[in-house]
Parts: structure tokens; C-alpha cells; sequence
């Protein structure tokens, strides 16, 4: 019962966020000062079709109707899926252009970044159980000194080294232009093979918060006295260590890996942009080139909602792994 | 201390640095070239001298973060604070707030924001400030939630002192590490997404920062030609910096953390007994013995 | 007292902790020693600070950073004869905390594990003492019975719990193993005074019918003499008094400081008018008194006797004893 109240207060605070971000969306061009909508307008008039200027008037609130019409029309659609229009893509609606951008993302972040956290949560068990042992001296500093690169240059540091020096892996795209997508042996290879490298820059980056946060977490639940009575009950030191220390410090890390998360994504756009990975930041990347607005902003609810979506599923997680959460009193 | 010499060698460089450069628009050979004695850092695709661009640039990103930093950590205090101040239906509607803030993608929302308002580095900070307060909020809510419960507080709060009072005298002082660790971590958060923001094309590029070297280093095919020290040189930088930064921060967490340095006087007292505390944690026993006599002195 | 005679389950002897601090170690427990019986109950009391939680951790080994041991011998008496705690392996240690001396630490919320049942801390402690798997559930349902919960409170989570029944399950889980030593350190502090009363008669009640000793560690002075046979007083890491508490209800305490703490705390039965605090304030242990730590604040101290400059002996009668310089003086 616990479980579904849980879960349904959950949503409805995803709902509240998705509307807010709606919102913004929304009166974001209709609150530039100067009217640089007029302006930005008119640069596009006589070069594109007439449908394609009146998806951009509407996108800018240019359109006649009164605002809070307006408001209302823009829910309807973007409820129905209908961001409008690409400009640059024309006609090819928005949402159409943002699929399967959406879908490498997915791929090749929600691989970076489980990947990451499992990994720099592990180290940062080791690391706070051994406290000031080696790997607690030495792999918090290096790690962030790595963390302090921005993603994207050490991506294109990496891409520069590995794939256009040593040509060790492939430098652009999602897979090789030959290739069909199909469920193939060959064609997952080399989707992994071009993954492999913007996944890696960004695992190294995001590595050391995960590390930091699980040891000092950890370090924390160490100095509880449940540990305390674990080790007077004579359970051996790799059970305090992860039945009952690891076990409970993951907790909050796994709340702020949802937090994290959104954060994480933005630095890995960038990582797209780097290596002309067809995901939604090279989208965006294009979307800004092209002035693209409509695409744009559809780009932003599109990231905003999967992030959402990722959110509920660490809550889902959550309920796994923290009983308060699945049984009140 | 690593962390404030450096921090203190880039405020230096980047007051005086650009007057020791020449202008790092200027066409002053040719494009592509790698480094030499008259340009230590080679040429750009433009042929404008890479070093020059790196020095200036210093000046526009660390004006910018430290800025951002202070605005965001200010707000995020501001709303922290009141949450934990504010009873609890204020609470809720701050919390709710904040948590929005943070669940909404960051960098997403700012490259969008940056696109659709005049470019400038000016843009940039406004962008930065709005999207980036929620998680000082968060924490500072937490902490303050933590002091407002303590029993000096509480007793404060109970002798009539009014919420600002509570707010300045009791409670504020009690966060000021935590602030300065923010503040700290704020700058590096502005600078590492204000050189994203303009690496992808959302800022003024005709202005010489961190991020439109980057960018501009991308936009002439840096990779493709092999011009390593277009983009090598200032990511260095803006990692040197973030590390003097992060090293500054560890120094703060020491002094807001006296256990940290308990722990480490208590290793290394027994690493000088030749002792240690075992996987199992039982208590080290170091008999009396072993020390000299000016320890053992005390009754 | 029938417990004269037979070997004490427990022997402390001259036991030294000291904290590590910036200015090099501090002494907490200053040559402390301490016997405990089979099926005793003795109370451990003095001021915060006095040493009474370090003297509990220490002696089970269980003290974290930055204490350390400095001497002194925690003598066990079990199946294998007597051992010394503190010069046992690792492997010896972890053996028999537990299933021969077991704690019940301060806060029972802090001292469970929130994300594990009842049952599984509890079956967690029997598979690390070997106990066969067949006897797992049978001896869950029998705690739960023997500390007065029902049953299927071993199917709960620790946050489902009020703290009365969590600091039940706490001494369930210590008793689990039927150790001849229970150390309780302030089990009651959480609580309020009508579940406090019942947890300390439940201990009592099942000290006497499964005869292990008990060391309760409290602040509530009266308490202590209601459901105690023997109380130790400690005063600036050392030991001031060990005396039954007959006598001590017969007003014949020895040490000045116990019975100025008998006069804090007003009587069970009445009589509040004479509530008096002890003068002063406690010890510092960074620059402790020379002499006597507590003639600083005592009555009686006098420099003819040597309070001042000579560090009173321990004066044993019988298993009771003093450390007193004046004690055997008239007043």
C-alpha cells in the first residue's frame, strides 16, 4: 500500500516538474526583451516555406491569438507529442528529429553513466574502508584532477589521442555508414566500438564524484554504532563492510544519483557534440547552428522528460533497497 | 595550501596577464602553427596567437565564475535558509522549488535560455545564475534544518528573538564553512558550464574566453589538422584551476571537519608505535612502555 | 553476597585508555579494576566524562579512534579457563565477544541496522558463532519471547519498532548467544521513565534466570541502586568507591564523592528537601588535580592527609573497596 503512495507522491512531483519545465518553455520567447523574436523572425522570412515560418511564429508567440490561448494550444500539443515543425529539418516534424537522437543518448549516457557509478561506488567503499590506505591517498586526487577537465575537452583530448593519432577507434558517428541498423553481431559491434571511447571519457570524468560521495558517505556510517555492534557480534569484516556499512551508505548516493543525473547528461551532450555522436546534444548542437528554435526547445523537454523518467526509476531502485521507503509504521 | 598559491597565481594572471600579451584577435601568423619562439603556443586556425588567447581568456572566465559563484551561492543560501526558517508550509513550497530547479537538466536549459537571449558573456552568467542555485539550496537547507534544531537555537527561538535574528546570529555563523566550500564549488561549476555553453555555439564568439578558444579551436578543425595547441593549452588551464580550486576545498572541509584531522593524528601517532587498527577495528593497545618518559608524565 | 568466593566472570585489572589527541594522549581510564559475578548486577555511575562508556568499550575492544590501550588485563573466564581480552588473536576476539561477554550500546535506533529484519540481525550473530541453521528460527522466536515482544516482531524493520520495543530487540540480539557477560551501556537514555523502569527489570529478571552478570551503565543514580546488588563510582578515569548498595542505602558510602552524588539526586522515597549538588566543576582531564582528582570540589580534603599531592590508594575490604585518603577517618 506504502509502495503505491510512495510511487504516486513521486509522480505527482514529476508532474509538477514537467509542467514548470513546460512552462518555461513556453514563455521563453515571449519574454525576450526587444523583441529579438521579431527580429530572428525576420531573418527567416523568403528563405523558408510559408508552413515553416507559421510553425516559427507560433514557437515565438507571434501568433494573434491572446496568451493564455496560446498557452493552452501549446499544452494540447506538446501533451499529444507535437513539438511542431523542424525548421531545419523541414517538414520532418520536430519530435520525429528528436527520436531517435533520443534513443543514442539513452544509449550511450545510460551506459557511461551505470557504468560509472557502479564502478566509482565500489572504489569508494575500498577507499573509506581502508582509510588513508593507498587507494584512499592516491585515487581521490587523481580522480579529481581528472573530474576538474571539462567533459568535453578531455573528450576531445581522448578523441584526438586514441582515435585520430593511434586510429584505435572510430572517430564520428553511431556506426559505421555501411552498416544497416539490425540485430546483428556485427552491427552491435560497431555500435559499441563507437560508443566505446565518448563512453569512456565520460565514465573517467564523472568517476571521482561517485568515488567521493560513497567513501565520505561511507566513511559516515562507519563511525555508526550499528557497526560498532556488527563487529562486537563477530560477523567477519566483509560482511560489516557491505551487509552492513555499503549497504546503507548507497542509500543517499542513490538519491543524488537521480539529482546527479541531470548534470551528468548536460556534460555528456557536449561529449556528443565532440565526437559527432548523433544523440540529442549534437541535435542541439545543429539546432543552434541552424537557428533552429522550435527544435530546440523541443530537445530541452525531450532531455527534461527522460531525466524525469530516469528519476522514477532510481525511485523505483529505492524502494529495493531502502525498506522506509516500502513500509511506514 | 597548493590550492590557494595556485588560485592566487590565476587572480594575478588574470589582472595583469593581458597586459603582458599582445591583442589575441590580431592576425599574426600563420594559421595552424605549432609552437615556436615567437608564439610558445602556436597559431590558431586564424592565425592569432594561441598564447595570447589563453591569458585573456583567463580574465573573462574567472571575472565570470567567481560572480556566478557568489550569486549562486547567495541565492542558494537565501532559499535554503528560509525553507529551513520558514515553518512548514513555507518549507514545502521552497523544497518543492528547489527540487524542481534540480530535476530539471541544467546545461539543457541554459543552452536554450543562452539561444534565445542577446549573446554576451553577460547572457551567459544571467543563464548560469538561474539554472545553477537549486543544489547550494539543497544542501544549505539541510544543514540549516540541522542548526534550526539544535538546542541553542531552539532556545533562542523560544526567548522571543525574531526569525532574522535567529537567522544572523545563530545560524549563519554555524554555516559559514559550508558556504565558503559552496562558494568554492560554485566557481568551478560556472566555469566548466560557461566554456560548454560557448563551446557549443550559444555565446558571443567575438569575445576571447576559455570557451570560444574551444570553440573556435573545434570550428577550425583542431582534431582533423592535428593542431593539438589550440585546444590543449587552455583546457589545461581551466583544470589547473578547477584542481586549485578542489584543493582549496579540501583544505576548507578540514577546518569545517576537525574529525578529519583526529583521524589522522590518531594514524599517524600509531604508525609511530608501530601499530595499527586491524581489519576487525578492535581497539590498538600501545603499552606504556614503549613511549618516553615526557608522555608519560602526565598523571 | 554468595559471590564472594567463586572466580568473577570477568576481571578487570589496572585497565589505561587514552585518547589521541592534538597534544598527545589524553588519560581516560587511569588503572581501573573491576570484578564481575556470575548472575551480578553492578552499576557503573560518575559524571559524563568520567570514563565509564570508555572503561565498557575498551574492555570489549569496541573502542573506535581515537582511543587506545594502553595496559591492564580484562581477564574472561569461560569454557577455555581464564583468558585476557586483550591479548587474544583476532580470530580468539571475534569467537568470543559475543557468545561469551555482549554489549547493549547506548542508542538503539543508531545500533540496528535499518535496512535488515529483526530476525536477520539477529540470525547474522548465530551463523558467526556457528550455530546450526535448524536452530535459527527456534531461537529468534524464543528472544522475542524472553525480552516480551511478540513473535513477529522479528519480521519487522527496525524504523517499524517504538524505542522501548527496538531497545528489546537490543537486548534480545545481545543475549542471543547466552553470553555470562551483558556490559549495558546507558540503555535507557532514548527513553522515557516508565519504559526505562521495565527494560532495566527485564535485564534484572533475566540476569537472574539465565545467570549472566550485567554491568549497567547509567546517569539515573537512584535507578541504579533499585535494580543493582553492587555499584562502582568512577571519578576522572579512576575508580572512587565500590560499594553494595545495602550499604550505600544505609548511608554508609566512604567516599566523599559518593555521597555527594547520593545527595544530587533526590530518593525514591520522598524526601527532596535535601537535594544538594556537588560544588564545582568536573575534572579536566587535560589538566587533571594533582593527589586526589576530586579534592578540588571535596569537603573533607585536607593536606595533612595527603589529598592535595598523593594519589589515594585503592583500599579493598572484602571485594568492596575506596580510594580515599580520609576514609577511614572519623568526620
Amino acid at each position: 500500500m506504502s509502495v503505491l503512495r510512495f510511487l504516486a507522491s513521486r509522480l505527482g512531483f514529476y508532474a509538477i516538474a514537467a509542467f514548470v519545465a513546460l512552462t518555461i518553455n513556453f514563455f521563453l520567447p515571449r519574454l525576450l526583451p526587444g523583441d529579438p523574436a521579431t527580429a530572428i523572425f525576420g531573418r527567416f522570412q523568403g528563405k523558408l516555406q510559408p508552413e515553416a515560418l507559421e510553425a516559427l511564429k507560433e514557437a515565438f508567440g507571434l501568433a494573434d491569438a491572446p496568451l493564455f490561448e496560446q498557452y493552452f494550444t501549446y499544452l494540447g500539443h506538446v501533451l499529444t507529442g507535437d513539438f511542431g515543425p523542424s525548421v531545419s529539418h523541414f517538414p520532418e516534424p520536430v519530435s520525429a528529429v528528436i527520436g531517435q537522437g533520443l534513443l543514442w543518448t539513452v544509449l550511450l549516457v545510460g551506459l557511461a553513466v551505470v557504468i560509472s557509478f557502479i564502478i566509482g561506488t565500489a572504489l569508494g567503499v575500498f577507499a573509506a574502508w581502508r582509510r588513508g590506505g593507498r587507494l584512499d591517498r592516491w585515487l581521490p586526487p587523481i580522480l579529481a584532477l581528472v573530474g576538474a577537465f571539462p567533459y568535453f575537452w578531455l573528450a576531445m583530448l581522448m578523441l584526438y589521442i586514441f582515435g585520430f593519432e593511434l586510429g584505435w577507434f572510430p572517430v564520428r558517428h553511431a556506426h559505421s555508414d555501411h552498416l544497416e541498423p539490425a540485430w546483428t553481431l556485427t552491427f552491435i559491434g560497431d555500435v559499441l566500438a563507437h560508443a566505446a571511447l565518448p563512453a569512456l571519457s565520460v565514465i573517467i570524468v564523472s568517476l571521482g564524484g561517485w568515488l567521493l560521495s560513497m567513501r565520505n558517505s561511507m566513511i559516515a556510517v562507519l563511525g555508526d554504532e550499528s557497526i560498532a555492534l556488527a563487529r562486537m557480534k563477530g560477523l567477519s569484516p566483509r560482511k560489516v563492510m557491505w551487509r552492513y556499512a555499503a549497504r546503507n551508505a548507497i542509500i543517499p548516493n542513490v538519491t543524488s544519483f537521480g539529482m546527479a543525473l541531470g548534470f551528468v547528461l548536460g556534460g555528456s551532450l557536449l561529449t556528443e557534440v565532440v565526437f559527432g555522436y548523433p544523440g540529442t546534444g549534437y541535435l542541439m548542437l545543429e539546432a543552434i547552428q541552424s537557428q533552429d528554435y522550435p527544435l530546440m526547445q523541443g530537445l530541452f523537454l525531450a532531455i527534461t522528460l527522460a531525466v524525469l523518467a530516469a528519476n522514477f526509476l532510481v525511485d523505483i531502485a529505492l524502494i529495493f533497497i531502502d525498506p522506509r521507503t516500502r513500509i511506514r509504521r | 595550501m597548493v590550492g590557494a598559491w595556485l588560485f592566487g597565481a590565476f587572480v594575478l594572471l588574470a589582472i595583469f596577464g593581458p597586459l603582458f600579451v599582445g591583442d589575441p584577435l590580431a592576425y599574426v601568423g600563420a594559421p595552424h602553427g605549432s609552437p615556436s619562439a615567437a608564439h610558445w603556443f602556436g597559431t590558431t586556425g586564424q592565425g592569432q596567437d594561441v598564447l595570447a588567447q589563453v591569458v585573456v581568456g583567463t580574465r573573462v572566465s574567472l571575472l565570470l565564475g567567481v560572480l556566478v559563484g557568489v550569486v549562486v551561492v547567495s541565492v542558494g543560501a537565501l532559499v535554503g535558509v528560509s525553507a529551513a526558517l520558514a515553518g512548514p508550509r513555507g518549507d514545502r513550497a521552497l523544497n518543492l522549488l528547489i527540487n524542481v530547479f534540480l530535476v530539471i537538466p541544467g546545461l539543457p536549459l541554459a543552452i536554450v535560455l543562452a539561444a534565445f537571449l542577446p549573446k554576451s558573456p553577460w547572457t551567459i552568467a544571467a543563464v548560469l545564475m538561474f539554472t545553477g542555485w537549486a543544489w547550494n539550496a539543497r544542501v544549505l537547507r539541510a544543514q540549516a534544518m540541522a542548526i534550526r534544531d539544535r538546542d541553542f537555537v531552539a532556545a533562542a527561538i523560544c526567548a522571543g528573538e525574531s526569525r532574522l535574528g535567529v537567522l544572523w546570529r545563530e545560524v549563519l555563523p554555524q554555516l559559514r564553512a559550508l558556504l565558503m566550500a559552496q562558494f568554492i564549488g560554485a566557481i568551478i561549476f560556472a566555469i566548466g558550464a560557461q566554456v560548454g555553453l560557448e563551446y557549443i555555439g550559444v555565446g558571443d564568439i567575438s569575445v576571447t574566453t576559455w570557451g570560444t578558444n574551444l570553440y573556435w579551436a573545434a570550428n577550425d578543425s583542431a582534431l582533423l589538422t592535428g593542431s593539438w595547441w589550440t585546444f590543449v593549452p587552455t583546457g589545461v588551464m581551466i583544470a589547473l584551476l578547477s584542481f586549485a580550486l578542489v584543493m582549496l576545498n579540501f583544505g576548507v572541509d578540514e577546518l569545517a571537519n576537525p574529525r578529519l584531522t583526529t583521524g589522522r593524528i590518531f594514524d599517524a601517532w600509531l604508525r609511530t608505535r608501530n601499530a595499527s587498527v586491524g581489519p576487525d577495528a578492535a581497539t590498538p593497545i600501545v603499552p606504556l612502555v614503549q613511549d618516553g618518559p615526557q608522555e608519560d608524565a602526565r598523571p | 553476597m554468595s559471590t564472594k568466593t567463586r572466580t568473577p566472570v570477568m576481571a578487570i585489572r589496572n585497565l589505561v585508555v587514552d585518547y589521541v589527541t592534538q597534544e598527545g594522549p589524553l588519560r581516560v581510564v587511569d588503572g581501573v579494576s573491576l570484578d564481575v559475578h556470575a548472575g551480578e548486577l553492578l552499576g557503573l555511575a560518575g559524571e559524563s566524562g568520567s570514563g565509564k562508556s570508555t572503561l565498557a568499550l575498551a574492555a570489549m575492544r569496541a573502542l573506535g579512534a581515537p582511543g587506545v590501550i594502553r595496559g591492564g588485563e580484562v581477564l574472561l573466564s569461560g569454557d577455555n579457563g581464564v583468558e585476557d581480552l586483550l591479548r587474544m588473536s583476532p580470530a580468539r576476539l571475534q569467537e568470543v565477544r559475543w557468545s561469551d561477554v555482549a554489549m547493549v550500546v547506548q542508542s538503539a535506533m543508531g545500533a540496528l541496522n535499518p535496512v535488515l529484519k529483526v530476525r536477520d540481525q539477529i540470525i547474522d550473530a548465530l551463523v558467526a558463532h556457528g550455530v546450526p541453521k535448524a536452530r535459527h528460527a527456534p531461537r529468534v522466536a524464543e528472544l522475542m519471547q524472553s525480552v516480551s515482544l511478540p513473535p513477529e516482531t522479528a519480521d519487522a524493520y527496525p524504523h517499524q519498532l517504538s524505542g522501548g520495543m527496538r531497545q528489546r530487540v537490543v537486548i534480545a540480539m545481545a543475549i542471543a548467544l547466552r553470553p555470562r557477560l551483558l556490559w549495558m551501556d546507558e540503555p535507557t537514555t532514548a527513553l522515557d521513565v516508565i519504559v526505562e523502569r521495565e527494560i532495566l527489570e527485564l535485564v534484572a529478571e533475566l540476569s537472574r534466570k539465565e545467570g549472566f552478570g550485567v554491568v549497567l551503565i547509567t546517569h539515573d543514580l537512584p535507578r541504579m541502586l533499585e535494580v543493582c546488588d553492587t555499584v562502582a563510582i568512577m571519578y576522572g578515569g579512576r575508580l572512587a568507591e565500590l560499594a553494595t548498595v545495602d550499604v550505600i542505602h544505609r548511608g554508609g558510602a566512604r567516599h566523599p564523592y559518593t555521597s555527594g552524588l547520593m545527595a544530587a539526586f533526590p530518593s525514591l522515597h520522598g524526601d527532596e528537601s535535601a537535594l544538594q549538588a556537588i560544588p564545582g566543576d568536573a575534572v579536566s582531564l587535560r589538566q587533571p588535580p594533582t593527589g586526589c582528582r576530586f579534592h578540588p570540589r571535596c569537603a573533607r580534603a585536607q593536606a595533612s592527609s595527603g589529598c592535595m599531592d598523593r594519589t589515594p590508594p585503592w583500599r579493598q575490604t572484602n571485594r568492596l573497596g575506596v580510594a580515599c585518603h580520609r576514609a577511614d577517618e572519623p568526620e
